[in-house]
């Protein structure tokens, strides 16, 4: 129990842990549409953008969300712009413009003197968890609620045909453009708990574990902010206990997640082929006049 | 207002930088059954989508069920149907939820349905026939039964005017008679439907107007009256020709035998050992 409540006594491991949980349970209602639509690349690309922007922001004296903000709001934009350009995809224009980014804030770093701890922006750090982190992951997160509660039908059918949800009157371009500025807003938000470089898995583990086990869309949701939100939670009291950064511990526990989901539903697969070779097989023995189908059990 | 749901007058239209269909010019009166017919490329699809919004209109104009269609400007009551393979067949959504996204543009900015609205998705699925079907995964739907789905979707926003790309590529044959008698009831029912195909055979045999396109309308009107050598030449080339059946339909073959190679001697260096001539009656039976 002393391991559940002794992190407590420190101020501030309670608003690390207020953070994580938002942080989780945002990252896992995105997971859906990122895992979907197979943009988990977004994801990847926008938190690779934060460097860059949270490296220019610092040199210039700006505030690190300032930084963060501003380069992937204009990143999601910019790929946004690039990806509309017949001949380019997501991918591409994903990988010119947050790679650019990242490669921006790596020079900025080598020419210009700041006192930016690169780790704690590259792997997350809950000591550095103040409450203004507390208090812009509260905005981001009703925010974004706000947003996917409003958009979450039309979103649902852009993401599942977005030829035919445009034609049904779905404005699927600003559908896009708003999910893309809301992983934007969320990746930012994470910064401080998950750091730059990892918050590419919080946004597709959850969903990609949950996609085995369930055929439901609302179920899907449902459980990927659960194992969003039990990821962070696990992983910030594995990295308070353990000393690692909070970042490699809530992936490391979202990848177990995952891992466990993998070998359930290959498991579950088995068994219903098993069942079914079962039933074809009595079927095949009833016909000949072998056994009775009607009084024999088949057993998964 | 006009009897005309549909009407384009001398459209230019295109993507990028190549016109994909120039001076285009294709009235569909209220009630109508309309096939679009050409090769792979000729625009059939972009057809389509210019009566959806989908594409830019370089010039001329193009109007549906009275609303003047510019791109990103989708007119109302229209319902689309694409091609089976488009969408994510192991996609987590149920029949009903599908059907029910079909309505979702005008339907209250909450995530969950109406009971009203959940109801009318039922009927919509009795209606088609698949009502039954309405709480399963689309993941365990078959061919046929994925269309009505979407046939369902696509009357879900209370459709005037239905547009199908290719409703009967990638199926078997009994799924594309059970699609086109679907049709057909749809039709009787005072829709007007305008579909994409490749099956000229089926267009020849079932549908009173066909409209040929290649870059443009090459012929448009009764297949038995449209569906000539020439006008064939000039929407898909040579090497096709017109029979007719018994009943006097236009039938399409091809206009010599195809030599098919049915295996290679990889030990008499790779030379074709058998040929297979297949001739027109052969394809045809």
């Amino acid at each position: 129990m002393s391991l559940l409540l002794e992190p407590f006594a420190y101020a501030f491991f309670g608003r690390a842990m207020l953070a994580g949980v938002l942080v989780g349970a945002l990252c896992g209602a995105l997971s859906v549409p990122v895992v979907l639509k197979r943009m988990s690349y977004v994801g990847h690309g926008l938190a690779h953008s934060v460097l860059g922007g949270v490296a220019v922001g610092v040199a210039l004296g700006a505030d690190l969300y300032v930084g963060a903000a501003v380069a992937t709001v204009l990143s999601a934009i910019l790929i946004d712009r690039v990806a509309a350009r017949r001949g380019l995809h997501h991918d591409a224009a994903i990988g010119i413009v947050t790679t650019a980014a990242f490669a921006l804030g790596i020079a900025v770093l080598a020419v210009v003197p700041t006192r930016l701890n690169l780790e704690a922006v590259l792997f997350g750090n809950i000591l550095g968890v103040d409450a203004r982190d507390l208090t812009v992951t509260t905005v981001v997160a009703v925010a974004a609620t706000a947003t996917l509660f409003v958009a979450y039908k039309r979103l649902v059918f852009t993401v599942f045909d977005p030829e035919v949800a445009a034609v049904h009157g779905v404005p699927v371009r600003h559908i896009e453009l708003g999910l893309n500025l809301v992983t934007a807003a969320v990746v930012v938000a994470s910064v401080r708990v998950l750091g730059a470089l990892l918050i590419a898995a919080a946004v597709v583990l959850p969903a990609a574990g949950a996609r085995l086990v369930t055929r439901s869309f609302a179920a899907l949701v449902g459980l990927a902010i659960a194992l969003g939100t039990t990821a962070s939670v696990l992983g910030l009291y594995a990295s308070f206990h353990l000393d690692v950064p909070s970042g490699p511990a809530i992936v490391l526990v979202g990848t177990l997640g995952f891992l466990i989901a993998y070998v359930a539903s290959g498991t579950a697969a088995r068994r219903a082929r098993r069942a079914g070779a079962r039933e074809r097989e009595v079927g095949r023995l009833s016909e000949r006049g072998i056994v009775d189908a009607t009084r024999t059990q088949v057993r998964a | 207002m006009s009897d005309l749901v549909v009407r384009v007058l001398d459209v230019d239209a295109a993507y990028a930088r190549p016109t994909v269909l120039s001076a285009v010019d294709v009235d569909v009166a209220r009630g109508e059954f309309v096939g679009l017919v050409g090769p792979s490329g000729a625009g059939k699809t972009t057809l389509l989508r210019l009566l959806t919004g989908g594409v830019e209109v370089r010039s001329g104009s193009v109007e549906v069920l009275g609303q003047r269609v510019v791109r990103g400007r989708p007119p109302r009551g229209v319902g689309y149907v694409p091609q089976l393979g488009s969408v994510d067949a192991d996609f987590p959504l149920t029949v009903r939820e599908v059907v029910l996204l079909g309505d979702a543009a005008s339907s209250r900015p909450v995530p969950w349905f109406t009971r009203d609205e959940r109801r009318r998705a039922d009927a919509l699925l009795e209606r088609l026939g698949i009502g039954e079907l309405a709480g399963r995964p689309i993941a365990e739907l078959s061919g046929g039964q994925r269309q009505r789905m979407f046939l369902a979707r696509a009357l879900a926003r209370r459709s005037e005017l239905l547009l199908l790309d290719e409703p009967t590529s990638g199926v078997d044959l009994a799924t594309r008679a059970e699609v086109l008698r679907l049709l057909g009831e749809l039709h009787h029912d005072g829709l007007t439907v305008v579909l994409t195909t490749h099956d000229l055979n089926f267009v020849a045999s079932h549908l009173p107007r066909m409209v040929c396109v290649n870059g443009t309308v090459i012929a448009d009107g009764r297949p038995r009256e449209v569906m000539t050598a020439d006008v064939l030449t000039r929407t898909y080339g040579p090497g096709l020709r017109v029979v007719h059946d018994e009943d006097g339909h236009p039938v399409v073959t091809d206009a010599a035998p195809i030599p098919l190679h049915s295996g290679t001697d990889h030990a008499s260096g790779g030379m074709p050992v058998a040929a297979a001539v297949v001739t027109p009656a052969e394809v045809d039976a």
